[in-house]
């Protein structure tokens, strides 16, 4: 069955527990928003499924395929992390051919400008906008973004919401971002992650009543 | 596989070659006075792991998620970093062996 199900993962920190028995399932289609207050585990909750972090409990399979290792990830989940990841030593042209994009990429309006610039020398918004097309460009099922508009000006913010919506029919994506509207906008799906647990959303006024946007 | 390896060391290839040859310096005003070459081929097994923590681990700890992304793990890294670096330190100490 095409899904990304994620079930049990429960992750302490020292003797605090941010991660409780958390399910979550994705399939196809499927844009996931994973809102949370800072420090709820967000971040951790993706990195644990793509396999970059260790978890106490967990239980990740694509597609039906049970998913241990970060090596079994390889081609099912993709992961863009909070924070810039490119290679900084590298021109773009050679970071787009080596991650095995597709060569369309190189005619974005928004990557042309830079093949030939290593990533070292570009903006952090310049490089959130290149990254965040390669993971969503990748050969992944299941895409895991972490905060896509982060630094980002408005018009790459509309890019990076169509570079999504291009390929949401073909890949399920669970996407996390601290502005609520963003990912109202884009996803189909809401959660709110809050004291370990998760819960669905589905209007303001349950934001509002998690404690999550203030009473006003 | 080989061009993500060949990336991720690119960015050692340098900063190993000069702390290599430090370290080959070092050995050589060393009481016991190594001769440089020899303390540049052994200096290497030292300086691919040593910097490769210091430049991926303490500096770039995200680019990692790159090759991540690819199924390339960090115990694959670590070994191409081990791996390049006994060779090169090797056939240095062979080349050398050979020349005296």
């Amino acid at each position: 069955m095409a899904e990304l199900h994620v079930d049990s993962i429960s992750k302490w920190f020292g003797t605090n527990q941010l991660l409780l028995d958390i399910f979550i399932s994705c399939k196809p289609g499927e844009l996931i928003g994973l809102l949370g207050r800072n420090g709820c585990g967000k971040s951790t909750l993706l990195k644990i499924i793509f396999g970059s972090l260790k978890a106490e409990t967990k239980f990740v399979s694509a597609n039906g395929t049970v998913l241990q290792t970060l090596g079994d990830a390889k081609n099912r989940i993709a992961y863009l992390p909070q924070n810039n990841f490119l290679p900084s030593h590298l021109p773009i042209k050679k970071i787009i051919a080596i991650f095995g994009s597709p060569k369309s990429l190189l005619d974005n309006l928004h990557v042309k400008p830079f093949l030939n610039r290593k990533s070292a020398e570009l903006s952090g918004g310049e490089r959130r906008i290149i990254e965040t097309l390669l993971i969503v460009n990748s050969k992944a099922d299941y895409v895991l973004i972490d905060e896509p508009f982060n630094g980002v000006e408005p018009l790459f913010k509309d890019e990076i919401m169509n570079a999504i919506q291009e390929r949401l029919t073909e890949k399920g994506f669970i996407v996390t971002d601290h502005d609520y509207r963003n990912i109202m906008a884009i996803s189909n799906k809401m959660l709110l992650l809050e004291n370990g647990g998760i819960r669905e959303i589905k209007t303001l006024d349950d934001l509002v009543r998690n404690n999550y946007l203030p009473d006003s | 596989m080989i061009a993500l390896l060949t990336a991720f060391q690119h960015k050692l290839i340098l900063p190993t070659f000069c702390l290599a040859v430090a370290i080959g310096f070092a050995g050589y005003f060393m009481p016991w006075s190594t001769p440089i070459v020899e303390g540049i081929g052994f200096g290497y097994f030292l300086a691919g792991p040593l910097i490769h923590y210091f430049i991926y681990e303490v500096r770039n700890e995200n680019e990692y998620y790159f090759y991540f992304n690819k199924g390339i793990t960090k115990i694959i890294l670590y070994g191409s970093t081990l791996i390049l670096n006994l060779i090169l330190g090797s056939l240095i100490l062979l080349l050398w062996l050979n020349y005296m």
